[in-house]
């Protein structure tokens, strides 16, 4: 008698994350912008229902706010589930955040939970990125970055982890693929980089970052 | 021959139990020489006073003192507060891991309550249960730190282990004193389970669980550099979080649950282990006296 | 009744005698009874139709007594028939009434003479047995096919022709107030642990029961823990198996009626041995061993390590998993942990209903269970495709260790419930907490986990892996005292 009591006791205690897979909402992508001087996300969302599979894998939620986390928290109020950032493969940054923004960003992929190995990668046009019909997933983006990386020189550092580093660093230069979105075609145009903590963010496009 | 073989059974339970709540522990200055520093001094001390103080034990236990009521009764009640303080606390850190990483929630009580039932259950049973799951275990964490090690790889540079900045003595001291006491604390509870264990084994069993404590640090140090990993509460875990095993595991820290579950486990209990066996011997030798003297008094009425 | 009989001896007179056996027996229509007499002698037999061989009883016992001349008056009447006159194997002489009806009910034949308080008893068991074949649940693909049958005489015979020895001893002891079942206790002098033998010998008199149909009412009230999932007394249907055991230093039963004989102490690691491990090559055998302590650890973590994932620690899985498990979650009406739980007792109906059905139903229940509950219950979103994968698979592996089935049944309900609550973390948990368990488990004193008291590499060649002929020089260990360890 005692022994069960004990247990139920200890089964009431608890209050563990159980969550059904189906009670989420996988994230695939996540990005960033500044417009109209408010902080904008996009959040990709792998499309699980079968219903809607042949139309599109994937669908982008939008939400906007003051700071990075307002925007974020204006997506999960469209959203009818809980999003799960665990499975995030890309974090897509626009050229209109400065490095501090930068980093309260990166800071908040890593409290939301994204993966640390998911590459950060620099576009103008999230929205487009997103929802290119050719190239719409996180999965086929981070792809792409992992074909280029030997040719445009920025090997595997491109990681959430190791941009987060190298601001706290501080000290040489860091570059971001940029991806560029045609009508029909995504690409990797070259590298953008932050140097040496500076407010001002830009560089030569066409540089390789060395090491 | 038994003795022999006991003593390899006894330096699989140490080194298990030496790793201990280590992995969950590692806390990192930004200064990587300070870092590398503390650790590595902390390891050479803890192992040189850990073989002296069970030096110091096997002599005190054959000497007179020991025999002197007032004497072996402090010695006993001041191990049993260091072992059961050495227990709680790996329970703690454990608990506080298993919460907050395993489970993510924030309610403690559910995982403290639960491990440290099965940590009593095996530190009150036979010693020779703790033996044979820490035969059972030992080549499991081995393996794992090893194989957690071998795939972090791809994400490891070695320009974050050479040290650039000049150490200092206040960051080496205070990267000392967050990994000695852990490392020392362990020794006391295996020299009163291990009293007869040989002291070679029990030297080589502080040096392979500290060696596997440090390749855990060179796995976060070279993936993270000291900058990062002092930012954040479990390096380790986040370390190991970014190896992968190609499609079947995307992320190896589920290796690390295990890991630091049987760590944690083996020294908690026995931490416990030992405190039943002083609390045991303690209270035999003060029944015996309480019998004498009732004996007597007896005798005298 | 036949206790009753004890300290009751044979009276003199045939009549009298006659009397007693009839009124023990009244309204037994199977008691044959035969009056006769020689050389002016009164005698009458007994015996039981159909557990007696009939021409035995006319060629060496009536034939003999008819064709007899004379009777030396010089000596007891039943020591001259027992000497001079019967042509039997076994002849027992016995005045106690409760002895005698003993043998009788054994299919003995009892003969009762005139003015003598002497009764023989000449053996002449003629009852039918099943033969000899090959046991149902441990079949061997290369190796010996014998099995035992219900005839504990005939089990100790095949046991005493692999072990020609005169170190092999059988013992005898009756259990059971109604059945009063023949229990021969087999064990090998030189080797068996005296103690051990002391505590099953208590263990087996404290036996008080109305019946002994079968070895199992006995391995249920000799073993250590009354209540422990994990077998603690070995069985076995096979003769060369007892044979191997005895050999090791251990004890075997041998129960009348029931081929399935008793070996005691058991150790844990029997549990993943194989009759075919010593019939084939070592490195085969020993990945076999390797394949079933893997396939216990499957059939009782699979489903819950699926829960576990998939409910709490979706970030482990692979993103293409992932993906798939949340399309097919989609739609399904039960949580995780009910899918689960009812998969798997659907499952233990499905192989529950394998061994009971008849054979000519066996095809319609493989398309039942394969067709309706595999494919057309994932097509109409009833239950989740990855779901049933994973339970099938811990229920092909629980078949790989048939001994510790009760052991996976109820861990594999256990650690479902577990992983939905706490997830890996109480997996880890409910893990440990089997094997604290299973390092305590003891087989008539004698760890069940003793191989890992020593480190040494002859204390495990026969425990994960089989090692080579060459290298097993000594016995396993079974008892903590290194003396019984001989060189084979």
């Amino acid at each position: 008698m005692k022994k069960t009591v004990i247990i139920l006791c200890l089964l009431f205690l608890c209050g563990c994350s159980y969550t059904e897979p189906d009670a989420v909402f996988t994230v695939s992508a996540v990005g960033f912008s500044v417009e109209s001087g408010e902080t904008v996300a996009y959040v990709q969302f792998i499309n699980a229902s079968e219903k809607n599979s042949l139309v599109s894998p994937t669908f982008t939620v939008k939400g906007s706010g003051e700071d990075e986390k307002q925007a974020i928290d204006e997506v999960r109020a469209k959203l009818s589930k809980k999003p799960s950032f665990s499975h995030c493969r890309i974090i897509a940054v626009s050229n209109r955040l400065n490095l501090s923004d930068l980093g309260a960003v990166l800071g908040l992929c890593s409290d939301l939970g994204v993966p640390l190995r998911a590459p950060v990668v620099c576009c103008n046009n999230i929205n487009e990125l997103f929802n290119n019909e050719l190239l719409s997933s996180g999965q086929e983006i981070e792809g792409l970055i992992r074909q280029n990386a030997e040719y445009f020189g920025y090997g595997g550092h491109t990681a959430l982890f190791e941009i987060q580093t190298a601001l706290l660093v501080n000290e040489g230069k860091f570059g971001l693929p940029i991806l560029k979105t045609d009508r029909d075609s995504v690409f990797v145009e070259g590298l953008y980089y932050f140097t040496n903590g500076l407010a001002s963010i830009g560089g030569n496009q066409n540089d390789k970052v060395s090491g | 021959m038994t003795r022999s073989v006991d003593n390899r059974r006894f330096f699989m339970l140490a080194v298990i139990a030496v790793i201990g709540d280590m992995l969950l522990l590692f806390s990192f200055t930004e200064n990587t020489a300070d870092d590398i520093i503390g650790l590595l001094l902390s390891a050479v001390l803890a192992t040189l006073v850990a073989v002296l103080f069970k030096g110091c034990a096997e002599i005190m236990q054959k000497s007179k003192f020991y025999n002197n009521r007032l004497v072996f009764g402090v010695i006993c009640v001041s191990l049993c507060l260091v072992v059961l303080i050495t227990a709680l606390y790996c329970v703690m850190n454990f608990s506080n891991y298993a919460s907050n990483v395993m489970l993510g929630t924030e309610e403690i009580l559910i995982t403290f309550v639960s491990f440290s039932v099965l940590v009593t259950v095996l530190g009150f049973s036979k010693k020779d249960i703790l033996l044979k799951l820490s035969l059972l275990l030992f080549s499991a964490v081995f393996l794992l730190i090893i194989f957690m090690f071998a795939f972090s790889t791809a994400f490891m540079e070695v320009k974050y282990l050479i040290p650039y900045k000049v150490p200092t003595f206040s960051g080496s001291f205070s990267a000392f004193l967050t990994s000695f006491p852990v490392f020392f604390s362990t020794a006391v509870p295996l020299t009163v389970i291990g009293i007869r264990v040989k002291k070679r084994y029990f030297a080589l069993s502080y040096v392979l669980g500290i060696a596997l404590t440090v390749i855990a640090f060179i796995n976060i140090l070279s993936v993270f550099g000291s900058e990062f990993a002092s930012t954040l509460e479990f390096p380790y875990s986040k370390a190991v979080s970014t190896a992968s095993l190609g499609h079947i595991f995307s992320r190896l820290d589920i290796f690390l649950y295990c890991v630091c579950f049987f760590t944690c486990l083996i020294k908690a209990s026995v931490c416990v282990s030992s405190f039943s066996f002083l609390t045991a011997k303690f209270l035999n030798n003060l029944l015996k006296k309480i019998n004498i003297f009732i004996e007597k008094k007896k005798k005298l009425w | 009744m036949v206790k009753n009989m004890e300290n009751k001896y044979f009276l003199a007179s045939l009549p009298d005698n006659i009397k007693i056996i009839e009124q023990l027996f009244s309204g037994d229509s199977v008691l044959r009874k035969r009056e006769f007499s020689f050389c002016g002698t009164k005698a009458c037999l007994f015996y039981f139709d159909g557990m007696v061989s009939v021409e035995l009883i006319n060629e060496s016992i009536i034939k003999p007594l008819a064709i007899a001349d004379f009777v030396d008056e010089s000596q007891p009447i039943a020591d001259f028939i027992c000497e001079k006159l019967l042509f039997a194997s076994e002849i027992k002489k016995t005045s106690v009434i409760s002895e005698a009806v003993s043998s009788l009910l054994y299919g003995d034949t009892l003969i009762l003479l005139e003015k003598s308080h002497t009764a023989i008893t000449v053996n002449s068991k003629g009852w039918r047995t099943r033969g000899i074949s090959e046991p149902e649940n441990e079949r061997v693909l290369e190796g010996p096919r014998e099995g035992f049958d219900e005839a504990a005489m005939f089990n100790v015979a095949m046991i005493r022709r692999r072990l020609q020895t005169p170190d092999f001893t059988a013992e005898i002891t009756r259990i059971g107030r109604k059945t009063n079942t023949i229990i021969f206790i087999c064990y090998l002098k030189s080797l068996v642990n005296r103690e051990t033998l002391r505590e099953l010998k208590m263990r087996l008199s404290k036996i008080d029961i109305d019946s002994i149909l079968d070895s199992h009412y006995i391995t249920e009230q000799i073993r250590d823990n009354k209540n422990s999932l994990f077998k603690t007394v070995g069985t076995t249907e096979r003769p060369d198996v007892v044979a191997a055991r005895l050999l090791e230093g251990r004890i075997a039963l041998v129960v009348d009626a029931t081929p399935v004989v008793i070996t005691v102490p058991y150790l844990f690691s029997e549990n993943f041995q194989s009759d075919e491990d010593y019939y084939t090559g070592y490195l085969i055998a020993s990945a076999g061993r390797l394949m079933r302590i893997l396939a216990f650890f499957l059939s009782v973590t699979v489903p819950a390590l699926y829960i576990a994932f998939t409910t709490h620690h979706f970030q482990f899985l692979p993103a293409a998993f992932a993906q798939t498990v949340s399309v097919a979650r989609e739609g399904v009406p039960f949580s995780t942990l009910v899918e689960g739980l009812l998969l798997c007792l659907i499952f233990e109906i499905l192989r529950e209903t394998g061994v009971r059905m008849p054979q000519s139903v066996g095809h319609a229940l493989s398309i039942v269970g394969g067709l309706v509950v595999g494919q057309a219950a994932v097509e109409a979103r009833i239950i989740s495709a990855p779901m049933l994968i994973a339970v099938a698979l811990s229920g092909i592996c629980g078949l790989m260790v048939p001994r510790l089935r009760s052991a996976v049944f109820y861990l594999r309900f256990a650690f479902i419930f577990i992983s939905a609550l706490f997830g890996f973390y109480g997996i880890l948990l409910l893990w440990t907490a089997v094997l604290i368990r299973i390092l305590t488990l003891k087989s008539m004193g004698v760890d069940s986990t003793i191989s890992l008291d020593t480190l040494s590499l002859q204390s495990f060649k026969d425990v994960f892996v089989r090692a080579s002929w060459t290298k097993m020089y000594t016995r396993p260990k079974i008892q903590k005292n290194n003396s019984i360890r001989k060189k084979i």
